[in-house]
């Protein structure tokens, strides 16, 4: 039988992966893809308890994360399009003019 | 009272499609971790952006094993669909880095991991709930339907307007200065 902890532990794994990506890699399109993953595995979450207690709710708040998630992406990925105009490199440690 | 042999192959037929399920669930979560360690492990970026898109489609999958068909699809939709392009367009844009990664000490990657080990741990330890849900909600359109337009429908209209924001910047952001 497959319990919440199934789902609970692919969710913790899954976050953990993505927030050692998170911190190990400098191009800024692979921070994003890792904050991606790190939202999936907050999804998996809040589905896998939404299904254990028999609340609907919890699919709900999946789909507006999804649609923020989306939106933050959108975003992201122009403000990276702007440096990479601006600075001719998206390496996280390079762009560094507001440093004092 | 239904006899002893009838109970015990009722016992059987539940355990066998039990079992089939819980390989169905090992093997679509295996592709999820894999395709997502494959996504930080990647030397291209290009290949980590399609690795992205399997784990999306696998998580989709594991959300068709929780009930959720509604968010499968809308999952499958936004995230393999949209952010996957917004991404490759992204990723085609930009020239590529010769990938210097920061060099994680070793120790401290040894303290992450063993604090991960410890939250899954903490996490499983918990008397969340050991049985399998009774009623399990059906994420048919209709059920999300009756909950997004009735109790939800307020976060439904903000969410409109943070989606218009966002194409409105995103656009502002993106598009070239006129050449004066």
């Amino acid at each position: 039988m497959i319990t919440i902890y199934h789902y609970l532990a692919v969710s913790t794994i899954l976050f953990g992966v993505g927030t050692y990506g998170l911190l190990k890699t400098r191009n800024a399109i692979k921070i994003l893809m890792c904050i991606e993953i790190m939202l999936n595995a907050a999804n998996i979450n809040l589905v896998a308890f939404s299904r254990y207690t028999g609340e609907l709710s919890g699919q709900i708040f999946v789909t507006f994360s999804i649609c923020i998630a989306a939106a933050e992406a959108a975003i992201g990925l122009a403000i990276i399009l702007v440096i990479y105009r601006l600075y001719s490199t998206i390496e996280a440690g390079k762009i560094d003019t507001m440093k004092w | 009272m239904e006899s002893t042999a009838l109970r015990r192959k009722k016992r059987q037929k539940r355990w066998k499609k039990l079992n089939l399920e819980l390989i169905i669930f090992f093997a679509v979560s295996f592709v999820t971790l894999t395709s997502a360690v494959l996504v930080i492990s990647a030397k291209e970026i290009f290949h980590s952006a399609l690795y992205l898109a399997v784990m999306f489609l696998s998580i989709a999958a594991l959300f068709v094993m929780l009930n959720a068909e509604f968010l499968a699809a809308v999952q499958i939709l936004v995230y393999a669909g949209a952010v996957i392009v917004l991404m490759l367009f992204a990723i085609m844009l930009t020239k590529r880095e010769d990938e210097k990664e920061r060099r994680i000490p070793l120790f401290r990657g040894f303290v992450s991991l063993l604090f991960l080990l410890v939250l899954v741990l903490y996490i499983t330890r918990i008397d969340w709930w050991n049985y399998a849900p009774k009623e399990a909600p059906v994420g048919s359109v209709t059920a999300i339907g009756m909950l997004l337009f009735r109790e939800y429908v307020l976060p439904f209209e903000v969410i409109s307007l943070i989606l218009l924001a966002a194409i409105i910047g995103a656009l502002f952001l993106a598009k070239k200065e006129a050449v004066e």
